[in-house]
């Protein structure tokens, strides 16, 4: 007889087990994870949620540690790997969420050059970075594939959409085991439309410097100045700095001095709202900037943004201590050791106030992403097939596959060598693997979407989490 | 009875003879000077913490009690004029290599760091509060206090009443889990390491709440129940529903007179009703053990098997524990366990088998004639196998093994003190 039986006997129930237990799981582990932001900014959570509602791919994205937990959790729901044979496999330096949408456009070098020259895609969110079993990397761009791919009528999943998943297993594969034998990767003819559509426009913008233009107008003294745009209903924005925001960028602007050329100058500082998914309640300013030129010739975008820890990346014994030297170090360093350019953002930086981390990245019209709903919306025009589809597979294999051979592994080894050993011979077993794992993985965050929405009608858009931050703290 | 106490009586006990102590001080040994010369040394060095020890005791009582976390209907009432302090300290260092050496599988750490303070009386009144040392950012993490320095975080702040007469006992604030305890007590070296209830998530330490107990008299049966938040010490409640649980323990031999010199077994049934999270997942549990104590040595077999995990409503795990150990009347520590943990019944895939095995002496055991040996040295070894499906990467090799050195520190003091009641604070 169950104890809850024998306890409804007297009367103390206390429980309420739902229809889908699963359901109360996702609350709950959405309520762990996103705890640093229903304490300290409820109304951003509520945003952000509202945000992951919206379709499965943002869902996806801002539910990177749903995905680890449930790779870790014990129980027969959940699909076992044939490899991580050799320890230093699981000790691989991670991208920690390599989806589409966290691949951008970089002009490396500073100052960059202005035509775009040695223009590259490459990733441009290494906020999940951390140590752990490389095949957690590949699983989730996967994920991320197969559900940028899903609302796509003109990518049946039996055809194009598991063709897109065998070409990133294959790519990736490739690229650790033969890289020579893959297409130059700045080479935008050689990976499909999206990619070649996405370097086409980046380098459009920026060339033209669209991204300062759109986001500034001429100030009285000749300059530039930030525009400020009020908060629209799904919380974007840009807003004027509060006192404490202005006294924080004027100790972040200190602090930043060495990531910027001699002259550096903060001209105009705003709050940026409302961008992202996963980060959305993150403080987020946009500075503009110059080296002293009392034209704007010089003056520049950045985007300087809250980083937090990333959720624990579950391994062979224990998830991986962290291996950096704070949290900023690892913003900076987890880039430049999976870069194909290290400094390919030569702004790139983590900065400290206090508790917070701060990134700094370049914001430019070079530095733009791909965009799941534009990718749908191009498919829905046919102005791209399945074939580029299948080639955008390709090209995030390849991306992922350079970069983990790039990095080292927890004890400083090589990573290629130990990713050699496990793929050597091994391609085919990989890419059954990471098919079916795609597919499982799409059919959960898809039903897990459902739930979430079922969730948010059902507790409101905390998700509950507001009878937590509305009642009184223990004295 | 917390481990640290029971064997703080029973190694400072006047029952145990001087005879029994090993006659073998004056051990002739190439260096034995040397180390009767340190034991002498530590003797003499303890001796005041021995003697204040002792004084204490006698106005205090040979049950301190307070720092009991369960130990129902056992603490005499004392005088409204009387009341003692107690601190008692648990710091331990480990030294561990991990086989396979994946990331750091080299490491240092602080393996215990516990205070706890006592107050017990005026009359049947008490309380305590108790510390744990924990890093202050998560094990891949960055966010902690002062960069991820170790800080001190309450575990235990309870206030409680005993009617040793009637046996009653209640007890609120953040309290000790009933199950918990009641096989931790008798494991008694949680200092090496927790029940597998506490490690796979099965049982908190503590959580916010009440229980109540009634004892017969020599403990030979006790009941308690208590009501508690359900989400542990650690989270804030999440839901309106509370987790109320029941635990009758039962000492069929301990109304015998020679009941310590054979032994007590003890015999516990457990059940508990209750929710985790905010949507209320279900969280039950319904448990077991019988385990037998004796001063030379101890045995225990305990299982529990629930309805739910960490607010995962699907899951229905399962714990079973079986150990021995080294009794309180022995200069060592020693132990071997094996615990088997499975997240679903009835899937072999989803257990997770751990065993571990170690020793090593008390120190120092012949430096004093009350055997205050607050210090040891414990060289363990660890293994654990999981299912394909219980393994944090599934499918993937799944056998890790540990070596560890620990060094550890384990005794209080217990100081007479005026009571000062609340009203006539400033």
């Amino acid at each position: 007889m169950r104890p809850a039986a024998i306890l409804l006997s007297l009367g103390l129930c206390a429980c309420a087990t739902p229809d889908d237990p699963r359901a109360a799981w996702l609350v709950e582990q959405l309520t762990a994870e996103n705890r640093v932001w229903w304490t300290r900014d409820p109304q951003r959570l509520a945003e952000k949620y509202a945000r992951m509602a919206s379709d499965p791919y943002n869902y996806m994205r801002g539910t990177a540690g749903v995905f680890l937990r449930d790779l870790e959790r014990a129980g027969g729901d959940r699909l076992p790997t044939a490899f991580l044979t050799v320890p230093d496999a699981a000790a691989i330096l991670l991208v920690g969420d390599p989806h589409p949408e966290n691949l951008g456009g970089f002009v490396p070098g500073w100052p960059p050059a202005p035509q775009g020259d040695g223009f590259r895609v490459d990733f441009n969110d290494f906020d999940g970075a951390g140590h752990g079993p490389w095949v957690w990397d590949l699983r989730r761009a996967g994920l991320g594939l197969a559900t940028l791919l899903a609302p796509i009528d003109t990518c049946p999943p039996d055809t194009c959409r598991d063709a897109a998943v065998t070409a990133l297993a294959d790519a990736y594969a490739t690229a650790v085991l033969d890289p020579g034998s893959l297409p130059a990767l700045d080479d935008r003819t050689a990976w499909g439309e999206v990619v070649d559509r996405l370097v086409d426009d980046a380098l459009d913008d920026g060339r033209a410097r669209d991204r300062l233009l759109k986001e500034t107008r001429p100030a009285e003294d000749g300059g530039l100045t930030l525009i400020r745009e009020p908060r629209e209903a799904d919380g974007r924005g840009m807003l004027d700095l509060t006192p404490a925001e202005r006294a924080q960028v004027d100790r972040l602007t200190l602090a930043a001095r060495d990531h910027f050329p001699p002259g550096f100058r903060l001209l105009d500082a705003v709050h940026r709202f409302g961008r992202g998914v996963a980060s959305l309640p993150a403080v987020r300013y946009v500075w503009l900037w110059d080296e002293g030129d009392p034209s704007d010739a010089d003056d520049r975008l950045v985007q300087v943004r809250e980083t937090i820890d990333p959720p624990a990346i579950p391994g062979l014994a224990a998830p991986i201590p962290g291996l950096f030297a704070d949290q900023a170090d690892r913003v900076r360093a987890a880039a430049d050791a999976l870069w194909e350019t290290p400094g390919s953002d030569a702004r790139l930086g983590g900065l400290r106030d206090g508790t917070m981390t701060f990134k700094v990245t370049t914001w430019s019209g070079f530095a733009q992403g791909f965009e799941h709903v534009d990718i749908e919306e191009d498919a829905a025009e046919g102005k791209i097939g399945p074939d580029d589809l299948v080639a955008l597979g390709r090209f995030v294999g390849a991306r992922l596959g350079h970069a983990h051979a790039r990095g080292t592994t927890a004890h400083g080894t090589a990573a290629r060598d130990a990713l050699r050993a496990e793929l050597d011979g091994r391609t085919a077993v990989l890419v059954d693997e990471v098919v079916a794992a795609a597919r499982f993985d799409l059919d959960r965050t898809l039903a897990d979407h459902q739930r979430f929405l079922d969730a948010l009608d059902r507790l409101g858009p905390w998700l509950g989490a507001d009878a937590l931050f509305a009642s009184p703290e223990i004295p | 009875m917390t481990p640290i106490l029971l064997a703080l009586l029973l190694q400072a006990a006047p029952a145990v003879a001087d005879d029994d102590v090993p006659d073998d001080a004056a051990q002739d040994t190439a260096d034995g000077d040397t180390l009767d010369d340190l034991a002498d040394e530590a003797a003499r060095a303890l001796a005041p913490l021995a003697d204040a020890w002792q004084r204490a005791r006698t106005r205090c009582g040979p049950d301190p009690g307070i720092v009991t976390p369960i130990a129902l209907g056992a603490t005499p009432s004392r005088d409204w004029n009387d009341a003692c302090l107690q601190v008692l300290l648990d710091v331990a260092g480990r030294g561990t290599v991990g086989f396979p050496a994946v990331g750091l599988s080299r490491r240092l750490e602080l393996a215990r760091g516990r205070l706890e303070l006592g107050l017990l009386g005026p009359g049947p009144l008490s309380a305590r509060i108790a510390f744990i040392a924990t890093r202050s950012a998560p094990p891949n993490g960055y966010l902690g206090i002062d960069g991820e320095a170790i800080v001190p975080r309450l575990r235990i702040a309870e206030a409680r009443a005993d009617w040793a007469k009637a046996g009653l006992t209640v007890a609120a604030g953040v309290v000790d889990d009933l199950w918990l305890m009641s096989l931790q007590s008798r494991w008694g070296l949680r200092y090496i390491a927790p029940m597998v209830d506490q490690q796979t998530g099965l049982a908190f330490r503590a959580d916010v709440g009440a229980w109540a107990g009634w004892s017969a008299p020599r403990g030979i049966a006790s009941l308690a129940v208590s009501v508690t938040g359900g989400e542990g010490d650690t989270l804030r409640d999440r839901n309106n529903g509370v987790n109320t649980a029941g635990l009758l323990v039962v000492k069929p031999l301990a109304w015998r007179d020679d009941a310590r010199r054979d032994g007590v077994l003890s015999v516990g049934v457990y059940g508990r009703d209750g929710s985790r999270g905010i949507d209320r997942a279900r969280d039950y549990r319904v448990g077991g053990f019988a385990i037998w104590q004796h001063r030379w040595i101890g045995v225990g077999a305990s299982t529990i098997h629930g309805w739910g995990l960490d607010g995962d409503a699907s899951q229905t795990p399962s714990a079973l524990s079986a150990w021995v150990r080294t009794g309180t009347d022995l200069p060592a520590i020693g132990w071997a366990r094996i615990d088997r943990f499975c997240a679903e019944r009835g899937v072999p895939e989803s257990a997770t088998l751990s065993w571990r095995v170690g020793g090593g002496p008390l120190l120092p055991w012949r430096a004093n004639p009350e055997r205050f040996a607050p210090l040891y040295v414990a060289v363990g070894y660890e293994g654990e196998r999981r299912g394909a499906l219980a393994a944090p990467v599934a499918g993937a090799p799944a056998v890790v093994h540990e070596l560890w050195l620990q060094l550890g520190a384990r005794f209080g003091v217990t100081v007479p003190v005026t009571p000062v009641g609340s009203g006539a604070a400033p």
